[in-house]
């Protein structure tokens, strides 16, 4: 799955709009990343194209997809909800009612460039807060409290969103909110890679460290704490992971539907149930799947894009509909 | 009073960057807009009912339009070259002041102001009622959400749509409509028709030719490529003009290649990699967020990934340019070209 993901990398870096011979391609990376060959013999707008445009992007959507399949597969785990996905946290429509107020309304224009994405994540963790402080009881966030907040919480900054897009005095801003309702991966640069890479390393790291935890969670909390694992903090401090990692990268991407929903069912299907597998799993076939996604996205109406949201929902919808037929077969 | 021929759908997303309405101003100085009523001409006096057919539609008047209500910029500046600006009882949208000079905009400021928000695809919102309310003979801009031909016939008001802003071209000819500099001057007999201000319409085509042939006579460009685009105001999207935008014709006249003429669109959404492809000499950045400056304007281009392998970025040759001085076809497109070829020139 490891050489799958990786040929997947540098085959997309290869495939856009614009066609660059693959043996160019290949020297472009090499100069920049070994500086080999030293003397370019391409042009100046393909060198721009593979290494400003295109490797950056295919890489954040690498990272942007694994983050969602960890967050997916942990909070389905954590809420014991095959229907969970990481926006159910709010995080989402807290990014994007942040980016809209940052966008429309100039909020956070102090922190120049990086206003939009920082008021972004502002948002996401906003959105988060909000819920966990609904969801808990007693000092710990109960599944179903959980995801009813979330729900509730992503329908009310939803609303807001709408309503600063209907304030606004312009249509080229209110065009640009449109980016975050829907996801995009065009505005990846080499600066929104670290951020990114260093959270969704971070979740999985505790992700990975606890998977047992995770395995014993999703029995139900008395077995939890028949075994020894505190459900109440446990649940509270991956759910903080995930938020975080999320938030980070709905701020870069945009709210990218489905790939969390879809991605730890696929995982589980191809390693099983336990979390040992599950993570490394659904961390490459969301890098992967989403990866695809884009380049599907870059390339089906080229010179035009179409935006990724529509592809990840046409692979995301199957998933959804064979889930909740057997669903249905198991109440039956 | 007015009376409809058949009806037809309203389909308003098709039409999500033709129905801009410009916002407050920031931003450089245009050459003034003419203000004052045009010398009359020899021009036919119109017949009332006049019928005419807009957007596939027959539009029926009884007589010439007294309460006028406008949309956006374009249309105050083709009724302002046919000197009616005196039967607009009421303006939605947003009008920068840049778009016209001290004596418009003074007309403009003592016009009542419906509404200046916009919903999510950008046009004018107001509610039915409060439109109703003012009774209005005829309506003009394009149709929006609350704003439509059926709503506004139910009430005996017309609707007249800027061509640029048919929903359904179809409905004119089986070809997209390919525009031109005829397509203001066509825009200004109709008017002139409308308002029996036929004569006046003469003068101000006659005006507006002599600006045009000013332009094209001597171009300032000499086959660069070049490339219009809309960005949306954090670069999330970029989309740019084909033939079938105004703004290819403004190229053309100031000697410039569109290298996106030939797509099948009006506007599509381009990828930053087809741009860097493409690798335009000069850009034309059309905006519509006036909190922003043009150098502001201009950095969601130049700050794009990999936008310094662009020619035209390179060499500092990115231009902003307010939507409505290029869209739709109106005295401020010939406005707008005169002040593209200045600022090629310069």
């Amino acid at each position: 799955m490891a050489i799958a993901l990786l040929l997947t990398i540098i085959v997309a870096i290869g495939l856009g709009p614009v066609f660059i011979a693959p043996e160019e391609v290949v020297q472009i990376v090499r100069h920049h990343v070994i500086g080999q060959p030293v003397e370019p013999t391409w042009s100046r707008s393909n060198d721009a194209i593979i290494w400003e445009v295109r490797t950056p992007r295919v890489l954040l959507g690498a990272v942007v997809g694994a983050t969602l399949g960890i967050c997916g597969m942990t909070l389905q785990a954590v809420v014991r909800n095959p229907l969970a996905e990481p926006y159910i946290l709010g995080v989402s429509a807290g990014a994007s009612t942040g980016a809209a107020a940052a966008i429309l309304f100039g909020v956070g224009s102090v922190l120049g460039g990086l206003s939009t994405s920082m008021v972004a994540f502002l948002g996401a963790l906003a959105a988060m807060l909000l819920v966990m402080v609904i969801a808990h009881t007693n000092g710990a966030a109960e599944p179903a409290r959980l995801l009813v907040a979330g729900v509730a919480v992503g329908y009310l900054l939803s609303s807001v969103t709408s309503l600063l897009i209907l304030f606004a005095d312009s249509a080229q801003s209110a065009q640009a909110v449109v980016f975050w309702l829907l996801g995009s991966l065009a505005q990846a640069e080499w600066s929104t890679l670290p951020v990114v890479g260093v959270m969704f390393a971070l979740a999985l790291a505790l992700m990975v460290l606890w998977r047992r935890r995770l395995d014993v969670l999703s029995l139900g909390d008395e077995t939890a704490r028949a075994l020894g694992v505190d459900p109440g903090r446990t649940r509270t401090a991956l759910v903080l992971a995930v938020a975080l990692s999320v938030g980070a990268s709905v701020a870069v991407s945009g709210g990218i539907g489905f790939i969390g929903l879809a991605i730890p069912h696929m995982a589980r299907r191809v390693v099983g149930v336990t979390h040992a597998l599950g993570l490394p799993a659904a961390a490459m076939l969301g890098a992967g799947t989403l990866v695809w996604a884009d380049v599907v996205a870059r390339l089906i109406l080229q010179p035009r894009e179409m935006p990724i949201g529509i592809i990840t929902g046409l692979i995301g919808a199957p998933v959804l509909v064979v889930l909740v037929r057997r669903l249905q077969s198991v109440a039956g | 009073m007015v009376r409809f021929g058949r009806s037809f759908a309203a389909l308003r997303g098709l039409v999500l960057l033709g129905v801009m309405v410009s916002a407050a101003a920031t931003g450089f100085a245009p050459p003034q807009a003419a203000a004052q009523e045009s010398s009359p001409v020899a021009g036919a006096r119109t017949e009332y009912p006049l019928t005419i057919t807009n957007c596939g539609v027959d539009l029926t008047l009884d007589a010439a339009p007294e309460r006028v209500v406008v949309m956006e910029p374009s249309v105050v500046s083709t009724i302002n070259a046919i000197g009616a600006l005196d039967r607009v009882v009421a303006r939605i949208g947003l009008y920068p002041t840049e778009y016209f000079n001290a004596e418009v905009n003074d007309a403009i400021a003592r016009i009542p102001e419906l509404a200046s928000e916009q919903t999510s695809v950008g046009g004018a919102a107001i509610s039915l009622e409060t439109l109703v309310d003012l009774q209005p003979d005829l309506v003009i801009g394009y149709d929006s959400e609350t704003i439509t031909r059926e709503n506004l016939a139910r009430f005996g008001i017309g609707l007249y749509v800027l061509p640029a802003y048919c929903v359904d071209p179809s409905a004119v000819s089986d070809e997209p409509a390919i525009p031109s500099f005829a397509s203001v001057t066509d825009e200004l007999r109709v008017f002139g028709q409308i308002f029996d201000r036929a004569d006046a319409a003469d003068a101000a085509i006659q005006a507006q030719e002599q600006q045009i042939e000013a332009v094209v006579g001597n171009p300032v460009a000499h086959g660069e490529r070049a490339a219009a685009l809309f960005v949306a105001s954090d670069g999330s999207a970029i989309y740019t003009y084909s033939r079938l935008g105004m703004v290819d014709v403004q190229m053309t006249a100031l000697g410039l290649v569109n290298i996106y003429a030939d797509l099948p669109e009006r506007s599509p959404e381009i990828s930053i990699e087809s741009l860097i492809d493409g690798d335009p000499e000069v850009l034309i950045l059309l905006y519509t967020d006036t909190s922003k400056t043009p150098e502001e304007i201009t950095s969601l281009v130049t700050d794009l990934p990999g936008a310094s392998a662009i020619t035209a970025v390179r060499d500092g040759r990115v231009y902003p340019l307010l939507f409505n001085f290029s869209e739709p076809p109106s005295p401020l497109v010939v406005e707008g070209l005169a002040l593209l070829a200045e600022r090629l020139a310069g």
